[in-house]
């Protein structure tokens, strides 16, 4: 199997790991999927190593996403 | 249409498909956002599958590997001075072979058996020798997994846009016995004088091959002209019009 296929695999099976452990712990908020997901998805990336067709438009918008709630929690936290 | 559905696309825009309305309706209609979240991870897996390469070879490195083959020919070409234009024969085994011959004004009926002369670098056929070249677009066209029932034109499309990355596009116009094939912004070049007279230009030697087997006859290349990236050529289809 080639790493591609690989990537694609680790990263389904790690989403879906973590929607079932985040939603069997009950009240999880949507901000906490969303970092898990960049978590995964980066984690998956750095393990795999895929070639990308086009600009790794994911990674980008997770990343946004990652520094936005992170920012979001840190102001929320300060203030 | 002979262009092969990418497998990663298909799967991921089935991925983006489902995901993404499920995301939306979980999200603002029935507010649980464990569903909410299996459609954002449905959306994330698809985009990600389907930025995923077909290809496992970067087309990068076929494209240098296809140019750098091209040098061996040209040796071949240069040791035996060979001045005439290329016959692309239909694939035997397979392969499309190159007949070149090493005298001028050859009969069609020459070229013709040519396709059952020995495979060798000196070969005969019917008393007049030649030689015979296994072109580099020759293997790319199995390597591409050409729809056997492909257009000419999808043919080349498959070939050169889609799987070489060779060019931005192809058109291709039929009249009669000839073929006129319009290149749009070619990504190959090689600076092989005697190949690039002899066969065409790497790009156009691609076609050669696309087009000795999609149409299963012998082709070769009579003009060929280039413009900035652009090219046009002309090839001659054997017994025909």
């Amino acid at each position: 199997m080639d790493r591609h296929k690989q990537f694609a695999l680790a990263l389904g099976g790690l989403e879906m790991a973590t929607v079932v452990s985040l939603s069997a712990q009950g009240n999880v908020q949507l901000e906490v999927y969303v970092v898990s997901f960049a978590i995964c998805y980066f984690t998956s990336s750095a393990v795999f190593r895929p070639r990308r067709r086009w600009f790794d438009i994911v990674g980008a918008v997770l990343f946004l996403a990652f520094c936005y709630i992170i920012a979001l929690k840190v102001l929320e936290f300060l203030l | 249409m002979a262009r092969r559905i990418d497998a990663y696309v298909s799967v991921g825009l089935g991925f983006v498909g489902f995901g993404a309305p499920l995301a939306a309706y979980c999200y603002w209609i029935v507010h649980i956002v464990p569903l909410t979240a299996l459609g954002l991870a449905l959306v994330v897996l698809g985009v990600s599958v389907v930025l995923i390469p077909q290809n496992p070879v970067p087309t990068s490195v076929v494209r240098g590997m296809v140019e750098d083959a091209c040098a061996n020919v040209e040796a071949e070409l240069e040791q035996f001075d060979a001045r005439e234009k290329a016959w692309y024969l239909p694939p035997r085994d397979g392969c499309v072979l190159c007949f070149v011959p090493l005298v001028a004004d050859v009969k069609p009926a020459v070229v013709q058996a040519a396709s059952r002369a020995p495979v060798k670098m000196l070969t005969e056929s019917m008393g007049v020798p030649g030689l015979m070249v296994f072109p580099p677009g020759s293997k790319i066209l199995r390597s591409s997994q050409l729809d056997g029932d492909a257009g000419l034109e999808d043919a080349m499309i498959n070939v050169l846009v889609d799987y070489l990355e060779g060019a931005e596009s192809v058109k291709v116009i039929k009249e009669g016995s000839r073929v006129n094939v319009f290149i749009k912004k070619t990504r190959l070049q090689t600076d092989f004088s005697r190949f690039n007279y002899v066969l065409g230009s790497i790009t156009v030697s691609v076609l050669g091959c696309v087009a000795a087997q999609v149409l299963n006859v012998p082709v070769r290349v009579l003009d060929e002209r280039t413009e900035g990236r652009n090219l046009s050529a002309i090839f001659e289809v054997l017994g025909v019009g």
